[in-house]
């Protein structure tokens, strides 16, 4: 490749940057170079930002005012997400990626939509799995043999994200400890059920929207959650119906060291199985494996996961341009249908008899 | 003259296969014929019968009693909510069940080698694929609902929460406290296990149990923080499982005690019930 790579501009700089961004993008010097890091704590950005020999940014308009960033990442808590991103557009820049979820609400989201047509400035969105080159083999194959799903079902099982992380890189902010939380109180269950929706189970929901019929989206006007359970130390049980199809989900957060990323998809004649490794690992992509009466088919694993899957995406569209893009109107949908999820979880585990 | 007996299959019990409609009377056979120093096929009079656990399976085991047999093997029992009182009705009758998962001999050795982390579970989740021409989903996740009693979980409550024509979903609690969640789908491909999944705050616990018929074995596997344990392989189907149970019951004078809790499931797991909150 001829061209420069692109300069980047990343907002925040907690464990997820240091475990799993620098070390993807230290794996693409031919595609991008990292020229600013911005974080709340000055400490923190110059030095996260001087392991890679960037500049560090105390404020966002810092960072957006360095003509050397052309691509910015944001990566910070999610209820900042949505005015950064429109501020990134609005400052020129070629493309935007920003961690899931991209905004809080729909509102939000079609804010964004507005300025990303408005500005010419594509986005996507850092839901690393719907970049996994094990899971867009598996699903082609299944979408050409015209399998239609019925049952779709998700484990989660992880243990401390800690562990993975002093492997991925030397952490400098490690997170801090956190105590029991009181699951006697419902506003706590409520709580930990939707953040488990929208911090764990967001990763696979796209894939779940993607999987059910074409004609039958968007699935938000359809979505009865039927149970829903908080976990102890943190967790959650999820059960719907969406569109009349069963999906029921389990995510948990343990001490024990296996770790488990399951999502199983079946239908009359045929079932998938994906195995994602864990978030923080750089163990290259999910194993897909679609089952007919026939025969099984495998597909992966591949040598790069969903994260560099969304850096090369990037890429590609701030390279040729917005068109190249995911629609907008799948990233809002695929928005709804998780806050739509997370509410309606939250509303029913307050009622939740414990005992 | 002991040792010879046994040598010459002499000690085996009779047996005699009640044919019915729904019961596999090859696939019994089978099971029989590895069983050579244990079991002996005879004809009315035989010591051990094996019934249908179609529905009407508890008259079946009272004319069993009735003919004389001192034991009965009901295979694949249909919920039935009196099934409790029928061991008193036939006292010199030793009752034993053969269930899809509930009998897997993977099941006993993780009851017993797992007890304490299976204690401390707080979510016991189970999964399943059935065929098209398979048995009903409510059968189904009955089937998983037993599995997760003979894992020495005490069920309290169980709710269907959804129901469609392709899948179901159970939830409830365990006396400790601990979510179940237990479903079930349809599809072609079923290789007839259970996934059964218990997670706790320093462990989890994995158990893959082949259907009723294979001898292929299941496998059972605890993960704690540092370290994991697989139990032994049993190549041994849940059928001779409990053919071996009823045997052992009627050697050693033992009785059994699978009543009790199968009708608990029979009645948390009202088969007539509609979908209800979870």
């Amino acid at each position: 490749m001829n061209r420069e790579p692109l300069g980047v501009g990343i907002v925040g700089a907690g464990p997820v940057v240091q475990a799993i961004h620098l070390p993807t993008l230290a794996r693409l010097p031919d595609l991008f170079a990292v020229r600013s890091i911005m974080d709340v704590s000055p400490d923190v950005a110059a030095a996260v930002s001087g392991r890679i020999g960037a500049g560090a940014s105390a404020t966002l308009d810092e960072l957006l005012a360095d003509e050397r960033v052309e691509v910015v990442a944001i990566c910070s808590p999610s209820a900042f997400h949505a005015s950064q991103v429109i501020a990134a557009m609005r400052a020129g820049k070629r493309a935007v990626l920003c961690e899931k979820p991209f905004a809080t609400d729909r509102e939000q989201a079609e804010q964004i939509a507005e300025v990303s047509r408005e500005t010419g400035v594509p986005v996507i969105v850092g839901a690393m799995h719907t970049f996994d080159p094990g899971w867009t083999a598996a699903v082609t194959e299944w979408e050409s043999l015209g399998h239609e799903a019925h049952t779709i079902r998700s484990r989660v099982v992880l243990p401390p994200n800690a562990r993975f992380e002093t492997s991925a890189t030397e952490v400098l902010t490690p997170r801090p400890a956190s105590g029991l939380p009181d699951l006697d109180d419902p506003s706590v269950r409520a709580g930990m059920v939707s953040g488990g929706v929208m911090g764990l189970a967001v990763h696979d929901l796209p894939l779940i929207r993607r999987l059910l019929p074409a004609t039958d989206r968007p699935a938000t006007d359809d979505v009865e959650v039927v149970s829903a359970s908080a976990l102890s130390p943190w967790g959650y049980e999820l059960g719907a119906l969406v569109h009349g199809r069963l999906v029921h989900a389990v995510g948990a957060l343990t001490e024990q060291w296996r770790p488990t990323w399951e999502l199983e998809v079946l239908s009359d004649t045929a079932s998938m199985l994906l195995e994602f490794p864990p978030s923080y690992v750089h163990a290259g992509s999910a194993v897909a494996t679609i089952t007919t009466g026939e025969k099984t088919v495998r597909f992966g694993p591949h040598a790069h996961n969903g994260y560099e899957g969304e850096w090369r995406a990037l890429h590609a569209i701030a390279s040729s341009g917005s068109a190249a893009a995911p629609g907008v109107e799948t990233l809002i949908e695929d928005l709804v249908f998780a806050v739509d999820l997370a509410s309606a979880a939250a509303g029913r585990v307050r009622q939740e008899e414990i005992r | 003259m002991t040792a010879l007996n046994a040598l010459n299959g002499s000690n085996a019990l009779t047996v005699r296969v009640e044919p019915a409609a729904g019961l596999r009377v090859a696939a019994v056979t089978a099971a029989l014929a590895t069983l050579p120093l244990s079991y002996r096929e005879a004809g009315r009079d035989a010591e051990v019968v094996v019934v249908s656990g179609e529905p009407g399976w508890d008259e079946r085991v009272r004319a069993a009693a009735r003919t004389g047999a001192r034991g009965v093997l009901v295979k694949d029992p249909v919920p039935l909510p009196t099934a409790a009182t029928l061991q008193a009705e036939v006292p010199d009758c030793v009752i034993v069940l053969a269930e899809t998962w509930a009998s897997h001999p993977l099941l006993r050795s993780a009851a017993e080698q797992f007890a304490e982390p299976i204690g401390r579970a707080h979510l016991i989740d189970a999964r399943s694929v059935e065929p098209a021409t398979g048995r009903s989903l409510r059968a189904v996740l009955f089937a998983q609902l037993r599995a997760v009693q003979n894992l020495g979980i005490g069920v309290v409550s169980l709710a269907i929460a959804a129901e469609t024509p392709s899948s179901i979903l159970g939830v409830g609690r365990s006396a400790s406290g601990a979510r179940i969640a237990l479903s079930a789908a349809r599809s072609d491909t079923s290789d007839g296990s259970l996934d059964l999944l218990l997670v706790g705050r320093a462990e989890t616990i994995r158990l893959a149990l082949s259907d009723s018929g294979a001898v292929r074995p299941g496998r059972a596997m605890l993960t704690s923080e540092a370290d994991a344990h697989e139990l032994p392989t049993a190549w041994q189907s849940p059928l001779r499982t409990s053919l071996l149970a009823l045997h052992d019951a009627l050697s050693t004078g033992t009785p059994t005690d699978q009543l009790r809790e199968f009708t608990e499931a029979a009645v948390l797991l009202d088969p007539g019930a509609g979908p209800s909150a979870g």
